[in-house]
């Protein structure tokens, strides 16, 4: 009886793997042979067939951190600290899919590659959460690195608008123009202040209570990114203003 | 004789004038400045107020050009953070 429950749950998994494929890779469950309920030894074909879906979700998750990767290496936003903290969880992540998919494929039994095809999810997370958390780090750094860019940016502007030969209306213009501008990059600072902190180091084990972490991150990002979309707006108007 | 007095006072005290502003001059020389005309005569004259110099926004502009880089960076981090935000994660072979 067991055994027939788990040949049962075997093509169920076979069948659900199949489909979170999305048609990238076709699986025919109805042909994939149905293991013998009178043997305790697992079908080899069955096995490889369920170990080689497991290894396309190892490989996918692989590809995905090695695009976050690049994206960490190459940002000019991230702080020292945060790229090296990220690099450190990708290749431990890329490390351990692969030490994963190593024992997957030595497994002998449907128990054990069940238990630890599972792990590919539970384990790392990494499309609901790393890969989220790694852009958010990325964004975040960026929006501070924006409001550091306009904070250099203000006594400048400051500067020009005194120094500038245009009418007093305009000059007042631009003024309450650089004014609103300060406001909206000192509202960003505010949005963004510790967020980074309060994703970068989310685990797995944590999911899914972490989600809310995440989303609020976003939030605050999206403010962020708004406000200073709203700043640069300011600086055109001011530019125009003065004749620049 | 108090006349005599005053009178080589002012001379040397316009001696003294050419001679500071003599060296302003030549400092200033060695900077980007426009070069100062040092007066002549016993008698100082103060520098006319020159006219608002044009503004440089080059600095502002390349910040800006930086700025806008930095803007779309964020917006597509934030793009691709959705779509893992939006995602669930049941299947291992997904």
């Amino acid at each position: 009886m067991n055994t027939r429950m788990l040949a049962r749950g075997m093509a169920t998994l076979t069948v659900t793997a199949g489909l979170g494929l999305a048609g990238s890779v076709a699986v025919d469950a109805a042909a994939l042979p149905t293991p013998s309920p009178a043997t305790s030894t697992a079908n080899p074909a069955l096995l490889s067939s369920v170990k080689s879906l497991c290894n396309i979700g190892v490989q996918r998750r692989l590809a995905v951190l090695a695009a976050d990767d690049t994206f960490v290496k190459t940002s000019v936003a991230l702080t020292s600290s945060d790229q090296s903290t990220l690099e450190g969880q990708i290749s431990a992540d890329e490390n351990g899919l692969s030490a994963l998919d190593k024992t997957i494929q030595s497994d002998t039994t449907y128990a054990k590659v069940f238990a630890d095809c599972g792990l590919i999810v539970t384990a790392y997370r990494v499309y609901v959460m790393e890969d989220p958390k790694i852009h958010e780090v990325i964004a975040a750094d960026g929006v501070s690195k924006v409001d550091s860019t306009f904070e250099t940016m203000i006594p400048e502007l400051q500067n020009v608008i005194n120094a500038s030969a245009v009418s007093a209306t305009d000059r007042a213009q631009a003024q309450s123009d650089l004014n609103n501008l300060t406001g909206k990059v000192n509202a960003s600072h505010t949005s963004i202040s510790g967020v980074t902190a309060s994703v970068i180091n989310l685990v797995p084990s944590g999911w899914p209570g972490n989600q809310a972490e995440l989303k609020s991150a976003r939030q605050n990002i999206t403010a962020a990114w708004t406000d200073l979309s709203g700043a640069r707006t300011d600086v055109n108007n001011i530019l125009t203003l003065l004749g620049e | 004789m108090t006349h005599l007095t005053a009178l080589r006072n002012s001379v040397l005290c316009g001696f003294a004038v050419v001679a500071v502003a003599g060296c302003g001059a030549a400092h200033l020389t060695s900077a980007a400045t426009p070069p100062v005309t040092a007066p002549t005569g016993a008698s100082a004259v103060a520098a006319a107020p020159t006219p608002a110099a044009t503004p440089d926004t080059s600095g502002i502009n390349q910040q800006v050009s930086s700025i806008d880089n930095q803007l779309g960076t964020i917006d597509g981090q934030l793009n691709a953070a959705n779509t893992g935000l939006n995602t669930s994660e049941g299947n291992p072979a997904q």
